[in-house]
C-alpha cells in the first residue's frame, strides 16, 4: 500500500484505491493493484469516490433553525456549538442526562467512533447511544458473540479462492460487493456456488446452484438441511466433540425438520434440498456468507447462529476455504462494533462488567463514575425512547435516518417531537438535516484521517487528500469541539489526533481477542496492505511469523519480507497478508468451544392479507447506489447506471392478474404508507412478491416495524403490500 | 499557532493534506508493455494483414456490477455523466427457470461502419492496421446522423462539446501494450481483446446477431463477439424496452422537411397548374427558411461547409448538395422568371427529397424503411406545393391537387402511420399517438374541406396553415416513433 492509497469509504469490503494528486490535491483515482483486497479492481462507487465531495450543496457553516418550521440559518461554530450544548444541558437538566442520546455510523473512521463514544458517555453524560449499524450488522455480531464467544468474523477474502462450495445465504455480492465477486470468480478450484435467495438476483443468475426460498422460511430451511447432513452422516465428529458444545441438542432439535415439512414451508422440492444438502456433505472446504437476507430478519440471529451450526456440524470452521462468515455493510461497520462505545464498552467488553469498567477507567485514566454501568438502549428502543418522552435530544452523526429506518412517516412523526435534533453530515440536504434544529458541517471520507476495519478484519488508512469546503470539519475535530463546549475537554487531552487515539485503541485491546498491539502505527498499516486483527507484537523481534496466537490469531503481516523469504509476487494468497480465527479448533468462551445455539422459528410480524396480499422485499438496486444515496446521487455517471424513478419489480403472473402492463406507474400500500413505482415486470421475482430498492426516498413508508429480539435489528425484507394502477391520466408520465 | 484557539487549529488543518507521493509512480512504472498486471486480456501480437483488434465479452462472468462504465468514465477523463461504455439487461426464460443476463457493450468497431459510412464530413476513420474505428472530433459538424446510422447507438452526441464522441478503444494504451480501460478495470475478466479475422468474420455473423433483441449483425458486420457457454434461453427481452422513454422529436429537422419538401413541390404544382410567380417566391422563401434552420440545428454549424465531403458514401452529403442546389435554382428561377429554370429547380428539389428519404432509409430502422418514408416525403412534396400553389394564386387546379393528394395522404397515413392507439403504452418504437393523432385528422380533413370550397378566397390561405400544421405533426412523429434499435438496454 503505497503512500497515496486509502481504503474506499463506502462498504465494507474495504477496496484500496490510489489517489493520483496534483498540486497536494487528488483529483483522481484508481484502483490500488497490489492491495490484498481488491487486487486493481474497484466498482463504480469506488471509481467515483471522490465525486460526492465536490458536490453544490456541501454543508460549508453550521445551520441553525431558529424557529421550528422555520428555515435553517447559517451561523459560525461557536454560536452552532453553544447552541446545541445548551439545549442539550437543559434537556439533561429538565430529564435526566439520559434524556440526551446519539445515532452514530459505520461511515466515520474507528478513531472518531471511539472519540464520539467517549465524549458522549464518559463527558457528557449520555448512556444511550447506537449506530445504523443496528440496521445491518447486529445481527451478526449477536450471533457471533453467542456462538463463538467474540463478534469475531472468521475469515479472510482468500477463503472465497479455496472453497469448493460456496453458499451465499441471502446475499447478492454480484451487485453489493462486486469485489468479493471477482474473488469468488478468481477461485481455481470450479467450486459449486449455491444460492439462496428468493430472487433471482444477479448472482443467482451466476450461480451454479439457486434455491429461491419462500421469504423468512430461512430458519426452517436451515435447520431441515441440517436434519439431513446428521441423517446421513455427514457430521465431523471429531471436530464436533473436541470444539463444539450443544451438539446433542441442536441434533434433537433438527430432528423434527423432516424433508416434507422443511419442503411445504420454504417451498423448495424435497429432491431440492436433498441436492443441496449433499453438495455441503461431499464439499472438502465449504464456506458459509451471509449478509442482510439473514440479518434483516425478525428471527436472524438464529438463522446466522443455524448457519453457525450447518459449519460447526461439517467441521468446517478454521480451514482454508471454509467458515461461517458473515459480510458486513458499511466501510467501518466492523470499528462501530469494536470502538464505538456504544452496545458494547471499547474493545468489545460489557457495561454491566464492572471488572470492565475498573480496567476501561485504569486504561483512559478516565473516573470510573464516569463509565455508565448499563447497556445503551438500541436504535428502535432509542425511538420507542421518544415516543415515551425519554428521549428529548438527540444527536445524529453521519447517517439518514428519516430516509433509511424503519416505518419512516412514524420515525419523521417522532423526531418532530424531540426537543433538539443536531445533525453531523457533508450534506444539509438529506431528508434527515432536513429536520434538524442544528446542523454540523462535516468533512468526508478523502478529507479527513482515520482507519477503517473491514469485513475480514483488516484495518486500513483513510487520508486527508481533499480540502473539505468552508467550514466543515472532520468529525474528529467536531467532537473535540464539542467537548470543549461542554467542558469535559480536559478528560480528553490525550485523544489529540486520529493516530494518538489509535495508539489508545491498541492499549484498550490488549488481551483481547482483537489485540492489535503488534501494529506500530498508521505507517505499518501502510507498509502492510493493511493488517488483520488480532496482530500481537512479537516478543524481542519486530517481525511475528511464528508464535502461535491464542483462538486462531496469526502473527502480524511482516512490512516488508526477510532475506530467505520466497518472492510473494501473487498477492491475495500469502499467508502473511491473510489469516483467518479458529485454526487451532478454540473458541473465545472460556471452554474453547463454540456453541450451537437454535429455537423454534416463529411466523413473520406481518402476513399478507386480502388488502395486501404481497410480500415486499427491499435491497440493493445496482452496485452504483449506496444506501440512501445522499452521496452516490451526487455523481453524473452513477446517476446513468440506475433507474432514475422509484420502481418495483413484479412477476408477470401478478402483473397480468392486476393488468399492469410494463413500465406504467402503480401505487404500492401497505397499512403504513404508499409509495408510486414503476413496474418492471420480470420473471426473476416470484409471483406472490414484490421487490423495491431501498434507494428510493419512500420505500421505508411501507416496511414494517418488526425487529429481532435478540439483535434488535429490523426486519427490512417482510411486509405485507398491495398493488394497484394509477390513475390512467397519470399511468405512463 | 500556539496562540490559536482549537477551532483555528481545526480549520488550519483541516486544509493540510496529508502529504502523498506525486503520482502512482510504481503503478504507473507498471503499465510500461508487457510489464502491466492485465497482459493477458489483450493480444500478445499486433494485427496481420486481415486481422484487426475486436471486443470479446464472456457473458458467463459479467455480472453487472458495472466497474466498466465508470473506468471508462475516469481513465479517459470524459465529460460529466460520459462514459463510452454501457450495460445494458436481458430478461426471460420461463417461470421455472428465470433468466437474467448482463450485457456490457461498447463500439464493436465494425468491418463495415457505418457511422462511416453516413458521416457527411469524413469524421470517422477505420485503422487499416488495427481495424479501430476512430472518431475526428475537429471534423466533427455536430449533425448526430452517425447516432442513427449506427444500428447501435454507440456514437453519442455530446450536446457541451456540439460534437459527437465514441469509444475509440482505447488505442493510446493498446499502443503501449496496455489494456483498455474497461477491460483493465472488470473485476471478473469478463472482457477481453482479441484478433479476429474480418473475411471469416464477416461470414460468419451474417444472419447472426450479437446477443438477443440486437440488431442483424448484416448491417455492420461488428466485431465484438458475445458468448456463454451456458447458453441464452430463447425469447428473452431487453430491460431497456421495458423501462424507458420515447425517441426524440427533432423539431428543426421537421421544420427543414416540411418546409423544403413543400417549397419543391409547389415549383413543380406552380408549372403543372400555370405558373404564378407569388407561388414561386412563396416556395423560395420556403426553402430558404427551411436550409437556414438546418444549419442552424447542427452543434458545429461554423463547420456546415464540410458537409458535402462524404457525398461518394453520405446520403447526407447528397441531400446537402441536392437541396443546395435546389435553393440556389430556384433563386435563380425567381430571379429570371424561366419555366425552364424553375423546372430544374423542381427536379433539384425532388432529387433533394428523394435524398432526404433515402438518408433515413439507410438506417435500416423498421419505423424508417423505404416503403414508409418515400411515400411520406413524396406525398408530403405534392400536397405541401399543392397548398402553397393554392393559396398563392394557383385556382381551382391546384385546390383540387391539394385536396385529392391530401385525401389519398390521410388515407395511407392511417393505414400506415398511425395505426398504434392501444390503451397501452405502444411498444417503444411506436410513440404516443392519441392526441397528436386526432388534431393531425382534423387539420387534415379540414384542409381537403377548404381546399373542395375554395374559390381562391382566404379558405386557401386557411388551408395551407392547416396542411402545413398537420405536416409538422406527422412528420414530429416521423422521429418520436423511430424505433429503437440497439443493444439491449438497461434498467433505466
Amino acid at each position: 500500500m503505497a503512500g497515496n492509497a486509502m481504503v474506499c469509504g463506502f462498504c465494507s469490503v474495504g477496496c484500496s484505491l490510489d489517489v493520483n494528486v496534483k498540486d497536494g490535491v487528488a483529483v483522481s483515482l484508481k484502483p490500488t493493484k497490489d492491495y490484498p483486497v481488491n487486487l486493481g479492481m474497484a466498482c463504480p462507487k469506488g471509481w467515483e469516490a471522490l465525486t460526492p465531495l465536490r458536490a453544490p450543496d456541501r454543508a460549508t457553516t453550521p445551520l441553525v433553525r431558529v424557529n421550528r418550521g422555520g428555515p435553517l440559518e447559517p451561523v459560525d461554530w461557536p454560536t452552532a456549538l453553544d447552541a446545541m450544548v445548551s439545549r442539550f444541558k437543559a434537556v439533561q437538566a429538565e430529564h435526566g442526562p439520559e434524556a440526551a442520546a446519539f445515532i452514530s455510523t459505520g461511515q466515520i473512521a474507528s478513531e472518531e467512533m471511539a472519540l464520539l463514544g467517549a465524549v458522549a458517555k464518559f463527558g457528557m453524560g449520555m448512556v444511550h447511544g447506537d449506530g445504523n449499524t443496528r440496521q445491518c450488522m447486529a445481527t451478526a455480531v449477536v450471533a457471533y458473540k453467542e456462538s463463538f464467544g467474540f463478534d469475531a468474523p472468521p475469515y479472510t477474502y482468500g477463503d472465497l479462492e479455496e472453497s469448493d462450495v460456496i453458499v451465499l445465504w441471502g446475499a447478492n455480492p454480484c451487485i453489493a460487493h462486486p469485489i468479493l465477486w471477482e474473488r469468488i470468480c478468481r477461485n481455481p478450484h470450479h467450486p459449486e456456488v449455491i444460492v439462496v435467495d428468493p430472487r433471482v438476483t444477479e448472482t443467482a443468475a451466476a450461480a451454479t446452484q439457486h434455491y429461491p426460498l419462500l421469504p423468512k422460511s430461512d430458519l426452517t430451511l436451515l435447520y431441515g438441511l441440517a436434519h439431513l447432513l446428521i441423517a446421513w452422516g455427514a457430521v465431523d465428529k471429531e471436530f464436533v466433540a473436541r470444539s463444539t458444545d450443544g451438539f446433542e441438542g441442536f441434533a434433537a432439535h433438527v430432528e423434527a425438520f423432516t424433508p416434507e415439512r422443511v419442503s411445504a414451508a420454504t417451498g423448495l422440492p424435497v429432491d431440492a434440498l436433498e441436492l443441496m444438502a449433499d453438495t455441503i456433505a461431499s464439499g472438502k472446504r465449504v464456506s458459509f456468507w451471509w449478509t442482510m437476507g439473514v440479518n434483516q430478519s425478525h428471527e436472524g440471529v438464529r438463522v446466522a447462529q443455524a448457519i453457525i451450526g450447518l459449519a460447526l456440524l461439517t467441521g468446517n470452521v478454521g480451514r482454508p476455504g471454509t467458515g461461517a462468515n458473515s459480510i458486513t455493510g458499511q466501510c467501518n461497520a466492523m470499528g462501530s462494533r469494536l470502538w464505538s462505545n456504544t452496545t458494547n464498552l471499547f474493545g468489545g467488553r460489557a457495561f454491566t462488567d464492572r471488572d470492565a469498567r475498573a480496567e476501561v477507567s485504569e486504561i483512559l485514566g478516565i473516573e470510573e463514575s464516569c463509565i455508565p454501568d448499563r447497556m445503551s438502549l438500541a436504535y428502535d428502543q432509542i425511538v420507542e425512547g421518544i415516543r415515551d418522552g425519554k428521549i428529548k435530544a438527540l444527536w445524529v452523526i453521519a447517517t439518514n435516518t428519516a430516509h433509511s429506518w424503519i416505518d419512516q412517516r412514524d420515525l419523521v412523526d417522532l423526531l418532530g417531537r424531540l426537543d433538539v435534533l443536531v445533525v453531523q453530515d457533508l450534506y444539509p440536504t438529506t431528508e434527515t438535516a432536513q429536520l434538524a434544529d442544528i446542523v454540523l458541517p462535516a468533512a468526508g471520507w478523502g478529507e479527513k484521517e482515520g482507519t477503517f476495519i473491514n469485513s475480514e478484519r483488516r484495518y486500513g488508512r483513510i487520508r486527508r487528500v481533499v480540502r473539505a469546503p468552508g467550514q466543515a470539519l472532520a468529525d474528529f475535530s467536531i467532537f473535540k469541539l464539542v467537548a470543549d463546549a461542554w467542558g469535559c475537554g480536559d478528560m480528553f487531552e490525550e485523544w489529540s489526533s486520529p493516530e494518538a487515539v489509535f495508539g489508545i485503541l491498541q492499549r484498550l485491546s490488549a488481551g483481547r481477542p482483537c489485540d492489535i498491539t503488534g501494529i506500530e502505527g498508521y505507517g505499518h498499516l501502510d507498509a502492510a496492505g493493511g493488517i488483520q486483527w488480532p496482530c500481537l507484537p512479537a516478543p524481542g523481534t519486530r517481525v511475528l511469523r511464528t508464535a502461535p496466537v491464542a483462538a486462531g490469531g496469526g502473527p502480524c503481516p511482516a512490512g516488508e519480507p526477510e532475506p530467505g523469504d520466497p518472492p510473494t509476487d501473487s498477492v491475495g494468497s500469502a499467508p502473511d497478508r491473510e489469516r483467518r480465527l479458529f485454526e487451532d479448533g478454540r473458541f473465545f468462551h472460556p471452554d474453547g468451544r463454540a456453541r450451537f445455539v437454535w429455537e423454534e422459528p416463529r411466523p413473520v410480524a406481518e402476513p399478507t392479507s386480502e388488502e395486501f396480499p404481497f410480500i415486499l422485499l427491499t435491497g440493493r438496486g445496482s452496485s452504483s447506489q449506496w444506501h440512501t444515496q445522499t452521496r452516490t446521487s451526487k455523481s453524473a455517471i452513477l446517476r446513468t447506471l440506475y433507474p432514475e424513478k422509484p420502481y418495483v419489480e413484479i412477476s408477470p403472473a401478478d402483473a397480468s392478474a392486476l393488468g399492469v402492463v410494463a413500465d406504467e406507474w402503480v401505487v404500492l400500500s401497505s397499512a403504513r404508507g404508499e409509495m408510486e413505482a414503476r413496474a418492471y415486470v420480470t420473471p426473476t421475482v416470484a409471483p406472490g412478491q414484490v421487490f423495491v430498492p431501498m434507494h428510493y426516498a419512500r420505500t421505508n413508508q411501507l416496511t414494517k416495524s418488526s425487529i429481532d429480539p435478540y439483535s434488535r435489528q429490523p426486519s427490512y425484507k417482510s411486509a405485507a403490500v398491495g398493488v394497484r394502477r394509477v390513475a390512467e391520466s397519470r399511468r405512463y408520465s | 499557532m500556539s496562540s490559536a484557539t482549537p477551532l483555528e487549529r481545526y480549520l488550519a488543518e483541516q486544509a493540510d493534506l496529508t502529504p502523498v507521493e506525486r503520482f502512482s509512480v510504481v503503478h504507473d512504472a507498471c503499465a510500461v508493455a508487457g510489464t502491466g498486471k492485465w497482459q493477458d486480456r489483450i493480444p500478445l501480437t499486433q494485427p496481420s494483414p486481415g486481422e484487426q483488434y475486436a471486443f470479446d465479452v464472456d457473458l458467463d462472468t459479467c455480472t453487472g456490477c458495472k466497474a466498466c462504465v465508470t473506468a471508462c468514465h475516469n481513465l479517459n477523463g470524459l465529460d460529466e455523466g460520459e462514459s463510452y461504455r454501457t450495460v445494458g439487461l436481458l430478461t426471460g426464460g420461463t417461470p421455472a427457470q428465470p433468466f437474467q443476463q448482463t450485457v456490457t457493450t461498447a463500439c464493436h468497431h465494425c468491418v463495415d461502419p457505418a457511422c462511416l459510412n453516413g458521416c457527411p464530413t469524413n469524421a470517422y476513420e477505420k485503422d487499416v492496421f488495427n481495424g479501430i474505428v476512430a472518431h475526428i472530433e475537429g471534423r466533427c459538424l455536430g449533425c448526430g446522423y452517425c447516432t442513427w446510422t449506427c444500428p447501435y447507438e454507440v456514437p453519442r452526441f455530446n450536446s457541451a462539446r456540439g460534437v459527437v464522441r465514441k469509444c475509440d478503444m482505447c488505442h493510446d494504451r493498446l499502443a503501449v501494450g496496455e489494456a483498455p480501460a474497461c477491460v483493465s478495470a472488470c473485476p471478473n475478466g469478463a472482457i477481453r481483446i482479441t484478433l479476429v479475422d474480418t473475411a471469416a468474420l464477416s461470414e460468419a455473423v451474417r444472419g447472426e446477431t450479437l446477443v438477443p433483441t440486437a440488431p442483424p449483425s448484416a448491417i455492420t458486420l461488428p466485431t465484438t463477439s458475445y458468448h456463454s457457454d451456458w447458453g441464452l434461453p430463447d425469447g428473452l427481452r431487453a430491460a431497456g424496452d421495458t423501462l424507458g422513454g420515447h425517441s426524440h422529436s427533432h423539431n428543426p429537422l421537421v421544420a427543414m422537411l416540411v418546409l423544403t419538401q413543400a417549397s419543391a413541390g409547389a415549383l413543380a404544382v406552380d408549372l403543372a397548374v400555370g405558373h404564378q410567380r407569388a407561388t414561386a417566391v412563396t416556395a423560395l422563401a420556403l426553402a430558404l427558411i427551411g436550409l437556414t434552420i438546418s444549419i442552424l440545428h447542427l452543434g458545429r454549424p461554423e463547420r456546415a461547409w464540410r458537409a458535402m465531403a462524404g457525398w461518394r458514401h453520405s446520403w447526407l452529403s447528397r441531400e446537402v448538395g441536392a437541396l443546395g442546389l435546389f435553393g440556389g435554382l430556384a433563386a435563380l428561377a425567381v430571379v429570371t422568371d424561366s419555366a425552364f429554370v424553375q423546372g430544374v429547380a423542381a427536379l433539384a428539389g425532388l432529387a433533394g427529397v428523394t435524398c432526404s428519404g433515402m438518408l433515413y432509409v439507410v438506417t435500416r430502422r423498421p419505423s424508417w424503411r423505404a416503403t414508409v418514408t418515400l411515400p411520406r416525403f413524396a406525398l408530403g412534396a405534392l400536397v405541401g406545393g399543392a397548398a402553397v400553389a393554392a393559396a398563392t394564386g394557383g385556382g381551382r387546379a391546384a385546390a383540387l391537387v391539394l385536396a385529392a393528394s391530401l385525401a389519398v395522404k390521410l388515407v395511407w397515413e392511417g393505414c400506415v402511420v398511425w395505426r398504434f392507439m392501444p390503451e397501452r403504452p405502444p411498444p417503444r418504437g411506436t410513440g404516443p399517438v392519441p392526441a397528436h393523432g386526432f388534431a393531425r385528422f382534423i387539420l387534415g380533413v379540414s384542409a381537403v374541406a377548404l381546399a373542395l370550397d375554395s374559390t381562391g378566397g382566404p379558405g386557401a390561405g386557411l388551408a395551407l396553415v392547416a396542411v402545413l400544421a398537420g405536416e409538422v405533426i406527422e412528420r414530429s412523429r416521423f422521429f418520436t416513433a423511430a424505433s429503437w434499435t440497439g443493444m439491449p438496454g438497461p434498467k433505466s
